[in-house]
């Protein structure tokens, strides 16, 4: 009933329905951004438009499935389109051995750190690494949504892979975080 | 393989739960952004509905038409008709009315978060100074809240009614710090409120005998029984025990207003959601970094601190801070599962939404991403439209009746089917309404039957001009008064010949249509109504005889260059993949002002049935 009604009322556009979204969702989606995003600048910029997006296409959610899945994929979307239009998918090396071997010594990282790594990848490194690692998509799928083939998804998975491992060994070693 | 896996765990660990609030100011923007485009709507509102009437006004006009075929008198009736049904309309339609019933629900809801974000505030300050606390220093927070909540009055404690679900080890300690400081609950007015569950661990017994805080289990009336049923996965019970659970602290509220009030308090669980995150987040970076999941198996230890106002008023002031405490590994779950339910009780009061819309989210993983992702794939609409389009095309008219001669009024007409095709262009101005237009070609032809001809010198057919050398007289059978003149030219022997008379008529019809979507979803129904625009570009008029003979009579004289017809239709649409669309739109056109004179009562129409496969861009 709550979010439902929440979500009916935003259709309608009711400015105070969609500031209770909103604050329901940002924490979530912020982080979303984050991850996406080359910097903390630029995930803002990323959620306002994607809210934005969120409330202007929430009369296309037909209360088929989790609202915070379906808002989390626009979001996504909206960055990926956003770097797609930006024409800034960067042209990177894309033969690299599919199975990298790539073991870390998992101990107490912070995560900003983490943060930091991932925005300072190549923009389709970083997008690849997401979307297979943290939000579970296939290769099939990224190639889909990023317009390239499979083992190129591959590939930039293991090239990314390696350059987060390189800095997390490189911070391990010197324990001086280069973060932010 | 095990090893690679190492790297992406720890991302996967990490993230999991990560969340972090956005600077005040992108809401602001965002609202600035909301506002701004809300008072733009207004024009595509009125647009909306003008477009509504007019269609309707079409589909009066044109059903009248159809209804009294011959006189004129009927128009006045028209007229009346549509004053009286275009005012009516308005009312059905708007909109914006809808509103006040829900504005109240979210006025309060408003204020509450209002306050929240004070109390928010405050957990930020205590999670930024303790920053690298034990998980003990969060469940001090009850303590805080009670002092910088705007109230000055030291006494304040005294009114606090503090809440701490369930400890673990961690959390007896801090029990009894805050027996000291809450048991002032004397005036807690729940007497009812302390049907603990059996499945209860001693350990909330413990803490309950302290001070009365579990009532935000106990109270719940609903709470156990519903958890035991559906633990996870069920939002409705779900928000049922959320509002129930803070329910329990305005206390007063609780009793006079009952159930009706806790769809507000759910409502104000979403505001206060954020606090909850901002808690957990704390202590999840900064005591603790330890087991992500454990949100989910319900190790969490949340600690519930509410401040109420005792003196009746039923302000609710309550505050529900989250803070995520535990150490303990998540083995704790296996003790048993009466536990794992109190818990699962716990978080559900405490953390609405998250962990819900998560497991939801995972269960139904499989079967929803791929309808969702084509959803949010969807999502960047496409505005324009262009459809190749094809269209057997019905002519008739409305009444017995000939453009050529008021003489052939009577005679039996039939009326070819043709064909119509051309593009159409489409440009969809809100998500209901699309402005329709393109070039269709079209050709219009009948017949006259029972009619004879015959080729003279000095006469002519009405309407039909003259031909350089003898003109072929077009009359009705048996009229008589024939002098046939015999011509070679066309090898037609002197004589009249019964036959018929064909018109034939071709067009070039530009359309401007409105549509207005009755359904929009992979399946589709358009209201259509419009104008279009007819172009003459084909004109003749010939003969048959029943032996055979042909010959062209003339252009007719009294067609227009240009005339128009109105159009109603309804279009069906499906979308079969992501651009295409297949489309089958019956249309009934009438035409108005074809003929320039002596229209001889006739009154065509044509019915097109378009169909096409438009894609979207």
């Amino acid at each position: 009933m709550g979010l439902e009604q929440l979500i009916k009322d935003c259709q309608e556009n009711s400015i105070k329905a969609q500031e209770q979204l909103y604050r329901l969702l940002a924490p979530k989606l912020f982080a979303v951004c984050l991850k996406y995003s080359r910097s903390r600048v630029d995930a803002e910029d990323n959620l306002q438009d994607g809210f934005l997006l969120i409330f202007k296409k929430i009369g296309q959610y037909r209360f088929e499935g989790s609202f915070e899945g379906w808002a989390k994929r626009v979001m996504v979307n909206n960055v990926l389109q956003k770097y797609r239009t930006e024409g800034i998918f960067e042209i990177v090396t894309e033969n690299m051995p599919e199975e990298a071997e790539v073991e870390i010594e998992a101990d107490d990282i912070p995560m900003d750190y983490l943060m930091a790594i991932i925005q300072q990848l190549p923009d389709r490194y970083r997008m690849v690494f997401n979307l297979y690692v943290i939000d579970g998509y296939s290769h099939k799928e990224i190639a889909a949504m990023l317009n390239i083939t499979d083992g190129t998804s591959k590939s930039n998975l293991a090239r990314a892979r390696m350059i987060l491992k390189e800095k997390i060994e490189t911070r391990q070693g010197n324990t001086i975080p280069t973060a932010k | 393989m095990s090893e690679r896996k190492n790297i992406d765990r720890l991302f996967q660990e990490k993230f999991k739960d990560f969340e972090e609030n956005p600077p005040e100011f992108i809401w602001d923007n965002i609202r600035e952004e909301l506002e701004e485009k809300k008072k733009r709507r207004v024009i595509p509102i009125w647009l909306r509905l003008s477009g509504v009437a007019a269609i309707l006004v079409m589909g009066l006009l044109t059903g009248i038409y159809f209804i009294n075929s011959s006189t004129t008198n009927n128009n006045p009736v028209v007229i009346d008709e549509n004053t009286t049904q275009t005012p009516a309309e308005p009312l059905k339609i708007l909109p914006t009315d809808k509103r006040p019933k829900s504005d109240i629900n979210a006025d309060n809801v408003y204020d509450r978060s209002e306050k929240s974000d004070i109390s928010r505030r405050i957990v930020d300050a205590d999670g930024e100074s303790k920053n690298d606390g034990p998980a003990a220093v969060e469940n001090s927070n009850p303590l805080k809240n009670s002092t910088p909540d705007g109230n000055a009055v030291p006494s304040r404690n005294s009114y606090n009614k503090g809440t701490v679900a369930y400890g673990s080890k961690k959390n007896e300690a801090n029990d009894t710090r805050l027996t000291g400081t809450v048991n002032n609950a004397q005036n807690s007015p729940l007497p009812n409120n302390n049907v603990t569950t059996a499945g209860n661990a001693s350990k909330n017994e413990v803490s309950n005998s302290g001070n009365m805080h579990n009532s935000a289990v106990a109270h719940n009336p609903t709470g156990p029984a519903k958890n035991n049923g559906a633990p996870y996965g069920d939002k409705k019970s779900n928000f049922s025990n959320r509002a129930v659970a803070t329910n329990s602290a305005p206390v007063s509220d609780n009793k006079s207003a009952g159930i009706v009030e806790s769809t507000n308090v759910a409502l104000q669980n979403f505001a206060n959601k954020n606090n909850n995150a901002v808690a957990n987040n704390k202590a999840a970076v900064t005591t603790n970094g330890g087991p992500i999941g454990a949100i989910k198996t319900g190790n969490d230890n949340p600690s519930v601190a509410t401040v109420s106002n005792t003196k009746g008023t039923s302000l609710n002031n309550s505050a529900v801070t989250n803070a995520n405490s535990n150490t303990t590994p998540p083995a704790n779950v296996d003790k048993g599962i009466s536990l794992t339910e109190t818990a699962i009780a716990a978080i559900d009061t405490v953390k609405p939404e998250n962990e819900l819309e998560k497991l939801l989210k995972e269960k139904e993983a499989g079967k929803k991403e791929e309808k969702d992702k084509a959803l949010a794939d969807n999502v960047k609409t496409n505005k324009w439209n262009v459809k190749p389009q094809l269209a057997p095309v019905f002519y008739n008219s409305l009444s017995q009746g000939s453009p050529i001669d008021g003489q052939f009024a009577g005679n039996s007409k039939s009326y070819e089917n043709d064909l119509s095709y051309g593009v159409g262009v489409n440009y969809a101005i809100t998500k209901k309404i699309t402005i329709r237009s393109g070039v269709n070609t079209l050709n219009l032809n009948y017949e006259t039957q029972g009619v004879e001809f015959y080729a003279s010198l000095n006469k002519s057919t009405t309407n039909v001009a003259a031909r350089t050398n003898a003109n072929i007289v077009v009359q009705n059978q048996g009229t008589g008064n024939v002098t046939p003149n015999a011509f070679f030219e066309n090898q037609l022997p002197a004589g009249t010949f019964n036959g018929s008379m064909m018109q034939k008529t071709g067009y070039v019809e530009v359309p401007v249509e409105m549509a207005y979507a009755l359904l929009d979803k992979k399946f589709g129904i358009d209201i259509i109504g419009g104008v279009s625009t007819l172009f003459l570009n084909g004109n003749n008029v010939s003969v048959v005889s029943t032996q055979g003979y042909t010959t062209n009579v003339g252009q007719a004289q009294n067609l227009n260059s240009i005339h128009f017809s109105t159009n109603v239709g309804v279009g069906f649409k499906y979308r079969f993949f992501k651009s295409f669309e297949a489309n089958f739109e019956p249309m009934f056109k009438y035409q108005v002002n074809t003929f320039s004179r002596d229209s001889g009562n006739f009154k065509p129409y044509f019915i097109g049935l378009y169909s096409g496969i438009s894609f979207s861009f």
